[in-house]
């Protein structure tokens, strides 16, 4: 039986509601919602706008129609990049961020703008004394900070309670990517002062690939990357200037986003701290049992409850692709190996070329899934090692 | 399609519209979306129809909502009448005041 352990990338299996949901909304309701307005497109209409008020009572969004669908968070990164910066303006970010943003920051600069990357430790840590330097360099504020709020490589949670209170203070857009933490930890846009708001929908919230979301605060009117019809005045050769209409041209994936409400819905059931605890506790086995295990390095804060949802570790004298190729073939283990789309936070901790094999449980992993991979990397160090289900060396 | 005397709202977006119904609708008004007739807006656009009776109570949760329609017409015998707005921007009900 295969065992799923590369949740970070997207969240598999889903909550049986969440298939459910997407069957059902393309079975009963499988018309484009906002287009027209007899009574199957209203009903997917609403359902929607119920995924939009969903997404908005999660993260203590005050107005739901400040949060735009997009079909990922890189879409939805690129959404605000692109759409909100211009020449001249100077952005902060980090040396742990995801391509999502990194590559869009490097395209930027070919067109004006400037990019201050801030250093995190070899553990990942960003230190906010650093990010309010960077931000404020040249005694002129920068136009924007850009973090992610918790490694996809190394699970490192940022502080951005702090760094976003300082960034409104003085200014400064501050722009979450939330890749990893929607789902996982708190995110409370007002009291962390999160202008911009990037997320998958299929990660930790449960949602079908293909849903995203962006949060803008309520002033910011974004650039559109994406023009075409929006389902209203229609005789207007101008995008809309109402959010989410104007950045969200073409027909939304409703089967999607039911799945994603379903999701939703089941993460605040469980509730997110008690979402936590679960992978903690797996990633406090994990952590255990890879350190009784001969030449093995964790990357990152290497206390659970500072990991986030992933742990990334390295094998002495392996290659992190044969390692998991390894996993795959012989025990049925699925992880992530390599760079993750992270190249300059393996530039941090050191891992650059080979990466890591980055281990993700998700909300309906076990302990015993934690014990089979580590009995699998056992098998594969040979036969004088062995752990018990305790953790201990034999 | 729309009786005498039922009030239409037209919204900035289709989304508003969809916020206004909803909204509404858990005020208790008996309020439904419509396609927008086409002597009110042109294109696509999507309306909110209230009854009559309703008028007075939907002016006044569209208000404290601060979901303030770009338009509001009352059907009539000879076509729609505009509801016109405040000085501030609010709709007051033409009848009740």
């Amino acid at each position: 039986m295969i065992l799923y352990l590369d949740n970070a990338a997207t969240s598999f299996p889903k909550p049986e509601e969440v298939y459910q949901a997407a069957d059902r909304t393309l079975r009963r309701y499988g018309v484009n919602p906002g287009r027209g307005s007899y009574g199957l497109v209203l009903e997917a209409g609403r359902l929607v706008y119920r995924t939009r008020e969903a997404v908005a009572e999660l993260f203590n969004i005050a107005d739901e129609l400040r949060v735009v669908f997009t079909s990922n968070a890189t879409e939805a990164i690129n959404l605000a990049l692109f759409g909100l910066l211009q020449p001249g303006d100077r952005v902060v970010t980090s040396s742990m961020e995801h391509n999502a943003v990194s590559r869009p920051l490097h395209a930027l600069r070919a067109r004006g703008i400037q990019v201050t990357e801030v250093p995190a430790d070899r553990f990942g840590r960003l230190q906010p004394d650093d990010v309010k330097a960077a931000a404020m360099a040249g005694g002129q504020a920068a136009r924007m900070v850009v973090l992610c709020h918790c490694s996809n490589v190394t699970g490192t949670v940022q502080p951005i309670e702090e760094i976003g209170p300082w960034c409104r203070r003085h200014g400064i857009l501050f722009m979450v990517d939330a890749a990893q933490s929607a789902g996982l930890l708190p995110i409370d846009v007002q009291s962390m002062a999160i202008d911009v708001l990037a997320a998958p929908g299929h990660k930790c919230l449960l949602g079908p690939p293909g849903t995203g979301f962006l949060y803008l605060r309520e002033d910011l009117q974004p650039t559109p990357l994406i023009f075409g019809g929006t389902g209203g005045d229609s005789m207007s050769e101008e995008m809309p200037e109402a959010l989410p209409e104007r950045l969200e041209s073409g027909t939304l994936n409703a089967p999607a986003l039911a799945g994603l409400l379903a999701g939703i819905e089941y993460v605040q059931r469980i509730g997110i701290r008690q979402v936590r605890e679960h992978k903690t506790r797996l990633l406090e086995a994990l952590l255990y049992g890879l350190r009784q295990l001969p030449g093995i390095r964790i990357y990152g804060p290497g206390t659970a409850t500072e990991h986030g949802g992933v742990v990334s570790f390295t094998m002495a004298g392996r290659d992190p692709a044969e390692t998991g190729f390894l996993l795959d073939e012989q025990y049925g283990i699925c992880v992530r190996t390599g760079l993750h789309c992270a190249p300059a936070a393996h530039g941090t901790i050191g891992t650059l070329p080979s990466g890591t094999i980055r281990v993700s449980p998700g909300l309906f992993n076990t302990r015993e899934d934690v014990d089979r991979l580590l009995s699998a990397l056992t098998d594969m160090l040979g036969p004088n090692f062995s752990i018990s289900q305790q953790g201990d060396v034999q | 399609m729309i009786p005498e005397n039922d009030i239409i709202a037209l919204f900035k977006a289709p989304a508003v519209a969809m916020k206004a119904e909803r909204l509404l609708r858990k005020a208790a008004l008996d309020c439904r979306l419509i396609p927008a007739p086409r002597e009110v807006a042109a294109g696509c656009s999507m309306a909110l129809r209230c009854p009559a009776a309703q008028l007075s109570t939907m002016i006044r949760e569209l208000n404290r909502l601060q979901l303030t329609p770009r338009a509001m017409y009352r059907k009539s015998a000879s076509g729609y009448q505009p509801v016109t707005p405040s000085a501030e921007g609010e709709y007051h009900d033409p009848v009740s005041g």
